[in-house]
């Protein structure tokens, strides 16, 4: 077990590094002209970051989760609703699961 | 995204109704961080601790590695910072709306910044609504889920078990992928960004880190929408 002053030095450290990221980006942002390049390319960045997270996690990831993706994408395509659709992902990813245990 | 933008009570609340379901399915996440947490050396308390201070899964279970032994505390600022640079992304995607807010809201309101979240704010800002509260709460409601599951299975481990099994982990992903679908109904314009970051940020896994290759390629999406757009 890691002593205490160990442990609160890494998790001060651990904290105020995450804290900075979420922090920073708004903060540079500041300093920016807010040109209509700039908007269009933020616009653009805040899908994209969450699309770029999807798509590498399932590059990575089992052919289950992306069953369990395509499942939860078709529900929301029609139900339009995003509870529904992690269910649907979830209960997919169950099915995979029992049938094919890792 | 202009004018107007608010930071209410009510949508605080708000956020975290809206995002309920997601804290449940991180509890699972927080369940197998406090297995595991204990299972490297940390004591109950410890883990519980760090997940309420910390507030990032990868950045914890990387970190889980890094303190064993002596800690050497730059190679821990790097491996979080790494892990966590796509909220340096997010936050700066919320900038336009977020930087309206007097320095106190702005800071609060990106403290508990995380991919639901974050994911969920964008596309209320889509949609026209103007409250960050919503971006609060919603992390709100996660991180009380977070730090309590993380307790539950730190303390609880033997008994509750590590849910990782269970094969839940597509069910985040399964959010965002929602997401993602949600702004592209409000915005298809946007088609293309999405795109290009899919397709470099899987072409650039081979040769970049993870993580890595989530950032270059939501930059690619962004440049993507910026060009586009002026054409």
């Amino acid at each position: 077990m890691l002593s205490s002053n160990v442990f609160i030095a890494s998790v001060c450290v651990m904290a105020a590094s995450v804290l900075m990221t979420r922090f920073s980006g708004a903060m540079i942002m500041a300093k920016l002209p807010p040109t209509p390049w700039v908007e269009r390319f933020l616009n653009g960045l805040s899908v994209s970051v969450i699309a770029a997270l999807v798509a590498s996690a399932l590059a990575q990831g089992a052919a289950s989760d992306a069953a369990a993706v395509a499942g939860a994408l078709l529900v929301m395509w029609v139900k339009r609703d995003v509870v529904l659709s992690m269910a649907a992902g979830m209960a997919i990813s169950a099915l995979c699961h029992l049938a094919a245990p890792a | 995204m202009t004018a107007n933008i608010a930071f209410t009570r009510a949508a605080v609340f708000e956020g975290a109704r809206r995002l309920w379901a997601v804290a449940a399915f991180v509890a699972l996440f927080g369940v197998a961080f406090g297995v595991a947490a204990v299972e490297s050396g940390l004591a109950p308390l410890q883990a519980t601790i760090m997940s309420a201070m910390v507030f990032s899964a990868m950045a914890q279970f990387a970190a889980l590695e890094l303190l064993q032994g002596p800690v050497a505390y730059l190679s821990l600022i790097l491996v979080v910072a790494s892990l966590s640079a796509r909220h340096v992304i997010m936050s700066a995607a919320l900038s336009s709306s977020v930087n309206q807010l007097p320095l106190t809201q702005r800071l609060l309101a990106l403290s508990l910044l995380s991919d639901a979240n974050f994911a969920e704010t964008q596309t209320a800002l889509r949609r026209g609504e103007r409250d960050l509260g919503v971006l609060f709460g919603g992390g709100l409601v996660i991180w009380v889920s977070w730090v309590a599951s993380t307790a539950l299975g730190a303390y609880g481990g033997d008994l509750v078990g590590d849910p990782s099994v269970l094969g839940f982990g597509a069910v985040m992903l399964c959010f965002f992928a929602a997401s993602v679908l949600g702004q592209l109904r409000l915005s298809q314009g946007l088609v293309w960004p999405v795109l290009a970051a899919v397709l470099s940020s899987v072409a650039l896994l081979p040769v970049l880190s993870q993580g890595g290759n989530v950032i270059i390629g939501a930059l690619i999406g962004g440049v993507t929408a910026a060009v586009r757009d002026a054409e």
